[in-house]
């Protein structure tokens, strides 16, 4: 496996770039005509696909850099909580130019390596997985605090990493401050942050769950894609019984689209860990919403990401935790209990569904990649690196 | 040979068999540039680059590059005449992150070359970081066409260098300035601490470094939601600490196995360790150690007519308003604002009094006499996360869910002609007594303008 990064930009004099150009031009004619025709074809094609989802060559500059979601055809969504901003990059849909490797090992020596760094001073924020071309992107913070640089990575399917680069990439932003409308002039937001926790793209509507630093209180933005609309915000005030007989009002830290009942449903992951679930049709709808909460999946926790995929014909739900270990949940116990009434009784760490403790114990992220594998960011038990594996699903 | 991503964007197949061919073609030209014999084959240093070295340059805007200095004019002629390929220069001029070049396959430092007049240049991706060592090679370019073996070792190397730039001598100066709140007494079930920093923390690591710690010093046992995400203001000054809700909340199963992190009668001690590093990547000056007292549970709302309103006398006199409880610090500096008869947002400055139990506005022109109301929107919070429009647990199965509709509650006050005409003669104000607030609480906030509840 080749350990060279991938070039990102060049400053070669503009004479290379003249050069290359005729030299392209003969290697072009060379070649034959069909592969040109094709290629221009195809660079048209994917411009024509960039403006029609309203996104626009220039520079992104990124105050940080944190959950990230695939979007449709080679756009990825990357959250900016300090910028307050959601970014749609068209990032392409590069396919490995090498052959495909199961494992990516000493992940964090290499990026720390590529980033002038110690492994201990790279934070992976998230990562998601094209799964047309297999590539990995990561959002990565090096150093922490006011010196922390994001930086977006890719990892081709060949084991390839090699950084996005931001200078001039086609990209389309929407604002998400927690401040009020520029009409309501209220005084000093500036101390006011949306930690965003999870972004989900379901059906042409960026969903942005975020966590206040001044309020600990439930809010889901809304976005249409490509960008045009406002920022629209249901505020799921859950009352999910769960807790005894009292209302809770805590915030979302993960959720995913999941078809329930033949609806699309949210299923959302809470602190305390409840698997709650709303209607996807009445989110749309109603500016404020009330939960089922369908499973306790044990209290002093936070589901840090939720990863559903099919294998065998069967579907699952994967939860991730932090202080509990990974949970996976069969699709068909998730459709039974959506049929019972929501938990509204106090009840023990687990109820509702039942789930299987899957061979993925130090597993970071998750997340689906082909029909036979999920892409695993796993923290060796025996030495603490990191490494990234295709991880066959028949070993859950 | 690999192919190269295209910068910003990479584009799907086609571009990329493009720019393979487009490579091996280069490469092979570059090949025909470099005239046979100056190569460094022969493990020792090629000719005419004795005088060479590697070495710190400032970069655009004061930042640190390297620089590849002395090389020979034939040398330079070369890479002028054929300049190499980004990988081209990852080959021939690598600057790998430590002391010397890795044999674990870790690679080099990201980052773009340019071929300056006196030499080649590498600028990093990333700034260089103080007191990390790179060891920085420069080979014969003729390495720059080499048939694309990646495993191949380079020939031996013209010139390296070990280059550390000194780490900032930094002196601890930075120190909890504030925490809210501050008061002596705090009801058990206060959901939020913050702690002003006195200039930019380091984010990531806090909460090892953040203890609570009961009356004979024993260690409260997690007692704070730490998501991964630390919740810091966007400038790292403040940081918010969220007590456990499910042990806060009645009925939640931890409140109810572990118990609350507070205990009513009992002492508590906040401590921020030293070894807390500011972004500097200082240490803080001095351990934090705030001392409180633990009260009854708060379970009423906070309720408007409770607080007392004194107008201004006139000119920029403030509008004041009393609250008989403290209030949530941070909502205190941003929810509540003043509007004219007009409906027209009042510019000036707000002021969190002592305690958190009162603000005061100054605008910053004078009043023009005649009606305001100060507006507060319902979703501002006592500390025990109760707002003027719902508490923070309730008994569902007892009543219907309680009015959730955000809005805003608005508290009038006028301002007399008189006295703002005569503002250069301030009048002792007075004070008008509990608020009435004016109209129904609820008036609907925009859709997706107000902050998140």
């Amino acid at each position: 496996m080749t350990r060279t990064p991938s070039p990102t930009s060049t400053t070669s004099s503009r004479s290379a770039s003249l050069l290359r150009l005729l030299l392209s031009a003969a290697v072009v004619v060379a070649a034959g005509l069909a592969l040109w025709a094709f290629t221009v074809q195809d660079s048209a094609a994917q411009n024509e696909s960039e403006s029609n989802l309203g996104l626009k060559a220039g520079k992104v500059d990124l105050k940080s850099i944190g959950a990230l979601e695939m979007g449709p055809s080679g756009v990825l969504f990357v959250a900016d909580s300090v910028g307050s901003s959601v970014y749609a990059l068209g990032v392409g849909q590069p396919r490995a130019s090498g052959e495909a490797v199961d494992q990516v090992e000493d992940l964090d020596g290499q990026i720390a390596a590529m980033l002038g760094t110690q492994p201990r001073n790279v934070f992976i924020q998230d990562m998601a997985v094209d799964t047309d071309t297999g590539t990995t992107y990561l959002s990565i913070h090096r150093g922490q605090g006011e010196a922390a640089r994001p930086v977006l990575l890719r990892v081709m399917r060949d084991g390839e990493i090699g950084e996005v680069a931001l200078e001039n990439i086609p990209h389309a932003r929407v604002d998400i401050s927690d401040a009020p409308a520029k009409d309501a002039k209220m005084y000093r937001w500036e101390a006011r942050a949306l930690t965003v926790t999870d972004l989900e793209f379901v059906d042409g509507e960026l969903l942005i769950a975020g966590l206040s630093n001044e309020e600990f209180a439930s809010t889901l933005r809304r976005v249409p894609f490509p960008f045009e609309g406002e920022v629209a915000v249901t505020g799921l005030e859950i009352y999910h019984g769960a807790h005894g007989e009292f209302e809770t009002f805590a915030p979302i830290f993960s959720f995913i689209p999941y078809e329930l009942g033949g609806k699309t449903h949210l299923l959302a992951g809470y602190l305390c860990t409840p698997l709650v679930t709303f209607p996807l049709e009445e989110i749309r709808s109603k500016a404020k919403l009330r939960g089922k909460t369908i499973a306790e999946l044990g209290f002093g926790n936070i589901p840090t990401d939720l990863v559903a995929y099919e294998h065998g014909g069967e579907g699952y739900l994967l939860v991730l935790n932090s202080r509990r270990g990974p949970m996976l949940i069969k699709s068909a116990d998730l459709q039974e209990a959506q049929k019972r009434p929501g938990i509204t009784t106090e009840v023990g760490p687990r109820t509702g569904v039942d789930y299987l403790t899957p061979a993925l114990r130090t597993a970071v992220q998750v997340a689906d990649l082909d029909p036979d594998h999920l892409m695993v960011l796993d923290r060796s038990a025996e030495n603490g690196a990191l490494s990234l594996r295709a991880h066959s699903k028949r070993w859950m | 040979m690999r192919s190269p991503e295209g910068p910003g964007v990479s584009r799907p197949g086609p571009l990329l068999l493009l720019a393979l061919i487009l490579l091996a073609s280069l490469s092979s030209f570059s090949g025909c540039g470099v005239s046979p014999g100056t190569g460094g084959g022969d493990g020792t240093q090629p000719s005419g680059e004795s005088g060479g070295e590697i070495r710190w340059a400032e970069g655009a805007a004061g930042s640190r590059v390297v620089e590849v200095r002395g090389l020979s004019p034939a040398t330079l002629e070369r890479l002028r005449a054929a300049p190499p390929t980004p990988e081209g220069w990852y080959r021939i001029f690598p600057v790998f992150t430590g002391t010397a070049e890795p044999t674990d396959g870790r690679p080099p430092v990201l980052g773009t070359y340019s071929l300056e007049p006196d030499g080649p240049r590498f600028t990093p991706r990333l700034p260089f970081v103080p007191g990390q060592p790179y060891f920085a090679r420069w080979s014969d370019p003729a390495e720059a066409s080499a048939p694309g073996d990646p495993g191949a070792s380079p020939s031996a190397p013209s010139l390296t260098a070990t280059l550390t730039l000194p780490a900032p001598d930094v002196e601890p100066s930075t120190v909890v300035a504030a925490i809210h709140p501050d008061t002596a007494e705090i009801p058990e079930n206060l959901l939020k601490i913050y702690l002003r920093f006195s200039a930019p923390m380091t984010r990531g690591d806090t909460f090892r470094h953040v203890h609570l710690l009961g009356a004979s010093g024993e260690e409260v046992e997690a007692p704070f939601v730490a998501p991964q995400a630390e919740l810091w203001s966007p400038d790292s000054t403040r940081l918010t600490l969220f007590f456990d809700p499910g042990r806060l909340k009645r009925g939640v199963l931890p409140h109810d196995t572990v118990g609350p992190p507070l205990v009513a009668g009992h002492t508590y001690t906040l401590v921020v360790d030293r070894d807390l590093e500011d972004a500097r990547g200082a240490l803080l000056a001095e351990t934090f150690r705030h001392t409180f007292r633990v009260t009854a549970a708060d379970r009423s709302q906070p309720r408007v007519e409770d607080w007392r309103l004194t107008p201004p006398g006139g000119g920029r006199d403030p509008v004041e308003l009393r609250f008989p409880e403290p209030l949530d610090r941070a909502l205190l500096e941003h929810m509540l604002h003043v509007e004219s008869a007009g409906g027209e947002s009042v510019p000036g400055a707000v002021e969190v009094l002592p305690k958190a139990r009162g603000w005061r506005f100054r605008p910053s022109e004078p009043w023009v006499g005649g009606a305001y109301a100060v507006v507060v929107d319902t979703a501002l919070e006592d500390l025990a996360g109760n707002s003027l429009r719902r508490l923070f647990d309730v008994e569902t199965l007892e009543r219907e869910p309680p009015a959730t509709e955000r809005g805003v509650v608005r508290l009038p006050f006028t301002v007399s002609v008189l006295s703002a005409v005569h503002w250069s003669r301030p009048r002792r104000p007075r004070a008008t007594g509990p608020c009435k607030p004016s109209g129904a609480p609820g008036r609907p906030a925009p859709v997706g303008a107000l902050p998140g509840t």
